[in-house]
């Protein structure tokens, strides 16, 4: 983990959500238990994508598993997906997404819960 | 059809299916519980506290038996604002003994516990495998043919289906059950869970080792409207922020970076120092209460717990677990009688009443107005400023300017906010009119 910095607190910083560096997502998900499936179990349809203005999927989804290409396309990776379900409810378009839960048990195991 | 026969099939072994599926066997039910995680609680995700009074009824020795981290005897309610905080602690004592009243538990542990104890009752639990239709056959007296498995083409036979699959009802969709509003109404839950030694939580709380502390956290998420969350375990802290999708979409601001804020917060930040992160989760929460329960049984399905929008979230209460297990029972009773033939009258009708008898419908009936009053801008933004700010300036010493009286202090803190002063007060009015 980075080291984080003292003083992260400033008086106005509860107006606007800074986005915070300490941690990556990378780094917050390391310790999580991912039984990964051979077959995604989202898949995104990028050619609806591509139509879409809003892509509330890349910052909503809290495992920040949605992002814009350089070419503008979206990417996606499935393998550390936290099976929320965000993206397929916040989604702007019909069809981007198809959204399946793991099967056989993979995906996701949690420790804690 | 080549798969055993069951009377009833339970989809998802959290605390609502394997509480359906403990009553509907001691009932004299063959009852499969199939559950998508590698083990019961593998998928699930919740904040901390459980209140299980309600497992009396059908598991009476569960304070000797639940695999528990600590008995909560200290409730606070936390307001921030900016740098500052205002915390209402009740402290009782007595509740750490028998009959105890809120106890937090980690989810794999607990799950897993309550599935065993389904299994106990002769159940089949069937696990590391998903759900992913219900079949129906053209005979009214029998619509139910049975479930498709994900590892399977053959249906699994059996004649009531209970979906106990949680928040994100994909199966109550797919049958069209769930109620059209409900995805309006979600939240999002973020958690980390933080290693810390037994020893520096029960002296940072002020606790002993088998009692904890449960904090409900309002204000410190903005622009995300929401709430947050401290919960003591036995050696591992969960902190966790709750926001609503609409707030995420509007604003586009990540849920984890308001939980980092929260954590970051002056009178967070020294109760989870030195700790490390073991476990990050998301999980989506209903809120839509009562009004979006959705069509509750139809054609020999029974839907319960989340799937149904039974958790109350409502301020200074999220209670989802006992909620579930009432609703799981319920359905459990209901979907035997269904099964053998036994119901009288319209079996649809006969569960809805008995939901809405139960203390589930009561509740979250009375209190119907309370989430979305919760999610509102004077509760989310105005309450937590003029809270703070009136508190501040009593708090504060102004010598040799007289003191400000409190009349003053709230009147100027409400200006601070920048509200007008009649809508704040009657938006409170109506909070308080919503929690009657
Ligand atoms: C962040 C957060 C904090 C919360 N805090 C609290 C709290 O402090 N106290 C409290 O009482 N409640 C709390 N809740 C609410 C509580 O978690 C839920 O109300 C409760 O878990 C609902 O139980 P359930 O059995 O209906 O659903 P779930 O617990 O969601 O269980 C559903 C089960 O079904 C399985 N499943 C789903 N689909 C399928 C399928 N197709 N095939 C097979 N299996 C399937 C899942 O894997 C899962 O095990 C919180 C929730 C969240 C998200
Ligand atoms: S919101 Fe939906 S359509 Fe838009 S970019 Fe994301 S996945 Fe694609
Ligand atoms: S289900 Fe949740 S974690 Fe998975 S991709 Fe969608 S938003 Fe991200």
């Amino acid at each position: 983990m980075i080291q984080k910095p003292e003083k992260s607190w400033g008086k106005n910083s509860f107006k606007k959500i800074r986005p915070l560096t300490y941690m990556t997502m990378t780094e917050r998900l390391s310790k999580n238990n991912f039984f990964i499936d051979e077959h995604p179990h989202i898949v995104v349809d990028r050619s609806i994508c591509a139509g879409c203005e809003q892509r509330t999927c890349i910052s909503a989804c809290p495992a920040e598993l949605f992002v814009e290409l350089h070419d503008g396309s979206i990417g996606f990776n499935y393998e550390q997906c936290l099976e929320c379900g965000t993206c397929l409810i916040l989604c702007s378009k019909d069809g981007a997404l198809t959204w399946n839960y793991p099967k056989d048990g993979r995906g996701v195991s949690y420790r804690y819960g | 059809m080549t798969s055993p026969m069951y009377d009833v099939v339970v989809v998802g072994a959290g605390p609502a299916g394997s509480a359906a599926a403990i009553t509907a066997a001691r009932a004299g039910a063959r009852v499969a519980l199939i559950e998508r995680g590698i083990y019961p609680g593998a998928k699930s995700v919740y904040g901390g506290v459980m209140y299980l009074k309600v497992l009396d009824r059908i598991l009476p020795k569960w304070r000797e038996e639940i695999p528990f981290e600590r008995w909560i005897t200290k409730r606070q309610t936390m307001v921030l604002n900016g740098s500052t905080s205002v915390t209402l602690i009740y402290h009782d004592e007595n509740w750490g003994q028998d009959p105890y009243n809120g106890v937090t538990c980690l989810r794999s542990n607990f799950d897993s516990w309550l599935a065993s104890k389904a299994q106990m009752e002769g159940v089949d639990l069937i696990t590391a495998t998903t759900v992913v239709d219900v079949k129906f056959q053209k005979e009214p007296s029998a619509p139910v043919l049975g479930v498709i498995l994900s590892n399977s083409d053959h249906a699994v036979g059996c004649k009531s289906v209970i979906l106990a699959e949680g928040a994100l009802s994909l199966l109550a969709d797919r049958l069209g059950l769930s109620s059209p509003n409900k995805s309006q109404h979600l939240t999002l839950g973020v958690k980390e869970v933080l290693k810390l030694d037994a020893a520096t939580i029960n002296e940072r709380f002020g606790v002993t080792y088998d009692q904890g502390v449960d904090i409900e956290i309002l204000g410190g998420l903005s622009p995300l409207v929401g709430g947050a969350f401290l919960y003591t375990n036995r050696d591992t802290i969960s902190v966790g922020a709750i926001v609503s999708l609409e707030s995420l979409k509007r604003h586009q601001v990540r849920a984890e970076h308001a939980l980092e804020q929260i954590k970051l917060h002056p009178s967070i930040k020294p109760l989870i120092k030195f700790s490390t992160q073991v476990e990050y989760l998301a999980h989506l929460i209903p809120e839509g209460g009562w009004q979006d329960r959705g069509t509750l049984m139809d054609q020999g399905v029974y839907v319960a717990g989340d799937a149904a929008s039974s958790t109350l979230a409502a301020g200074m209460w999220l209670e989802g677990v006992n909620y579930a297990i009432e609703m799981g029972i319920t359905a459990g009773e209901h979907a035997v009688r269904y099964a053998k033939g036994d119901s009288v009258g319209d079996a649809s009708r006969l569960y809805q009443d008995a939901v809405k008898r139960s203390f589930v419908g009561k509740n979250l009936k009375k209190l119907r107005y309370a989430p979305e009053v919760m999610l509102s801008e004077p509760i989310q933004r105005t309450l937590p400023i003029v809270l703070n700010k009136s508190i501040g300036s009593l708090f504060t010493v102004t010598d040799p300017l007289p003191k400000p009286g409190v009349t003053k202090a709230i009147f100027s803190a409400i200006k601070e906010a920048h509200v007008a002063v009649v809508p704040t007060v009657k938006a409170l009015l109506k909070t308080i009119w919503s929690f009657k």
